[in-house]
């Protein structure tokens, strides 16, 4: 029984050390900022609108473990959003951004909450990973959303962990993302599958993902 | 093999010099003036005496037939598409416009709806795209090339916004889609702003660009971009295997035909003689374009790990150096390989009845002779006139 434990426990830390986590929000509020910030740790006022979808990969130390984060860029006008769809499948956590000076956008969080869901078809809806980010407080003059607002959303759903994170001047990015790391491993542990009807999937491409570095050289 | 359908599989030295110099130059200024100094390499210099002698009949040309040039709509198309295309924006804008005039047929499947009368400048800011037009237009600072300084770039970004809302407010059923402000600006730094009016409202009314902005992305570019991999099934099975086997869908190449790859090329030299080809072609040629610009890279596709993310992500992300000439022959090839009518028709037909969404099992449809695509390599070189030589004797 020992012996099997071990072997569990070696094939489920294998299996969990590729993070998948896809962004989503309104277009414009900085999705794309957020996700270079944290993965190339620079700010640009050139990035382009998101047309489809891209990911970067990030490699974290979660506890001693080594983590590939795989962290999907989505675009956010909302003709796009039924294609996006394709990427929602076996995300390990969804973070949801909105811009604290634009009060559309956060208005948006539920239906964007609600499309993951319902395409995504976590098997555990009720506790899957979700967390909130209110982009862009330095720019706290236009704040059209204030935290207290926000948090009051994130209990409502559950308790949602949020952050106020600003993805220009590098504020509490860093923090978020190892959080949300952290958040989707300590879950995926304590589960066994989102996706169960992935698992075959995913054990066949085991060898793949653990030699994996792509997609981060832009 | 790993060979790229235009290039030999290592690129030469003077192939690099070339790509170098043109990157070099990629701005609105003439190509053909920046000149052969400092750079001994032959290639190099035979290309650019070449590109200054055909700027040199398209300037003759132009001015003889400088009051008539709609009745020469063939020729204007054969400089477009010929190597170089258009060479540089004098001549662009000049010829974009007489090509948007007679934009080749396309049959709309989108709805057709009444038009309205168009907003004013004045009213625009009212239209229900227009925010969204704005922070579009807003980011788009990459775009522009590096010898247009900031208070010509902020005068032209304050143009585009209007400008698109403007043309799209002709109809109630034409929705914005994200990608459509990277064409209006190609167009507005090459023709300015009357000509660009101009041109874009043809290129929505007339071209593909209508059934974008008035299907869902899903019933509109979705189900052309379904069409590469139906070129791709007859020429390069084993790539289109791939794609199949790892369900890498369509959406790497989603900009490609949204924008005519104006967001994805990282040069304005780049996107303008891609436009010259589309403007001059069937309206199905950005497909073709996207399957040459995929078969170029078959070797980094052969040696990407075989998941959806790593081939969707090396795929959407063009290098830098492509050898657009090369490409654009390349895709007028495959168009004349496999014609728009039948890819569209018993070529989509095949393709769906043989090649099962999921499954590890290449497809039984047959492809085209290894012959013909052989000829894809030699095409690639050789002028569009050699490739009609070529399929009349097939």
């Amino acid at each position: 029984l020992e012996l099997y434990l071990i072997v569990t426990k070696m094939s489920g830390t294998r299996r969990k050390a590729l993070l998948k986590v896809i962004i989503l929000g309104d277009s414009g509020v900085g999705k794309t900022s957020l996700m270079n910030q944290y993965v190339n740790r620079r700010f640009s006022n050139q990035y382009k609108a998101t047309i489809g979808a891209d990911f970067l990969t990030k490699d974290v130390m979660i506890d001693d473990r080594l983590v590939t984060m795989q962290i999907w860029d989505t675009a956010g006008q909302e003709r796009f959003q039924s294609l996006g769809v394709a990427f929602y499948r076996g995300a390990d956590c969804c973070v949801l951004g909105f811009d604290v000076t634009n009060a559309v956008s956060f208005k948006s969080l539920d239906s964007w909450r609600d499309e993951f869901l319902i395409q995504a078809s976590p098997r555990d809806p009720e506790h899957f990973p979700f967390v909130l980010l209110g982009n862009k407080i330095d720019m706290e003059a236009n704040r059209a959303v204030s935290a207290k607002r926000a948090q009051s959303w994130c209990a409502a759903k559950g308790g949602m962990p949020y952050y106020e994170v600003s993805a220009k001047e590098a504020v509490n990015v860093e923090a978020a993302f190892q959080a949300i790391a952290r958040d989707a491993l300590a879950r995926e542990s304590a589960d066994t599958s989102d996706f169960p009807e992935l698992e075959n999937n995913i054990n066949l491409n085991e060898n793949n993902r653990n030699s994996s570095s792509g997609g981060c050289n832009c | 093999q790993l060979m790229s359908v235009s290039e030999p599989c290592s690129p030469s030295k003077s192939f690099e010099l070339v790509d170098e110099k043109w990157l070099a130059v990629s701005s609105c200024v003439d190509l053909a003036d920046q000149n052969e100094d400092g750079h001994s390499d032959p290639l190099l210099i035979a290309r650019l005496s070449s590109t200054n002698r055909k700027k040199r009949t398209i300037d003759l040309f132009l001015s003889e037939h400088e009051d008539k040039l709609d009745d020469y709509i063939e020729n204007l198309r054969t400089f477009a598409r010929s190597t170089g295309g258009l060479i540089d924006d004098d001549i662009r804008r000049i010829v974009w416009p007489v090509l948007a005039r007679h934009l080749y047929k396309y049959e709309h499947e989108g709805p057709s709806e009444p038009e309205l009368d168009e907003l004013t400048d004045d009213d625009a800011n009212a239209h229900k795209e227009w925010n969204q037009v704005q922070l579009d237009v807003h980011r788009t600072l990459a775009r522009f090339p590096p010898n247009i300084d900031k208070d010509e770039r902020d005068d032209l970004q304050t143009l585009l916004t209007p400008l698109i809302v403007k043309l799209i407010s002709a109809r109630r059923d034409f929705n914005y889609y994200q990608g459509l402000h990277d064409v209006f600006l190609t167009l507005l730094l090459v023709v300015g702003k009357e000509s660009a009016e101009d041109v874009g409202r043809s290129l929505i009314r007339e071209g593909v660009f209508h059934d974008y902005l008035s299907m869902t992305l899903d019933q509109g570019v979705c189900r052309q971009l379904e069409l590469i991999y139906v070129i791709l099934s007859r020429v390069d099975p084993e790539i289109e295997a791939i794609f199949r086997q790892v369900e890498l869908g369509p959406i790497f190449a989603l900009s490609w035909p949204l924008t005519w790859f104006s967001h994805s090329l990282h040069s304005y030299k780049q996107i303008v003689r891609v436009f010259d080809a589309f403007l001059a072609s069937d309206p199905l040629l950005p497909i073709y374009f996207s399957a040459a610009c995929i078969l170029y890279r078959r070797a980094d596709i052969l040696t990407t790990e075989r998941e959806m993310p790593f081939l969707h992500h090396l795929l959407g992300t063009l290098p830098k150096n492509l050898p657009i000439d090369s490409l654009v022959s390349d895709a007028l090839y495959l168009a004349k390989l496999i014609p728009p009518l039948l890819l569209k028709g018993k070529y989509l037909k095949s393709y769906k009845e043989t090649a099962s969404p999921i499954s590890n099992i290449a497809p039984v449809v047959s492809s085209i002779s290894r012959y013909a695509i052989q000829a894809v390599f030699v095409a690639g070189a050789m002028s569009a006139a050699a490739v009609t030589f070529y399929l009349s004797r097939a």
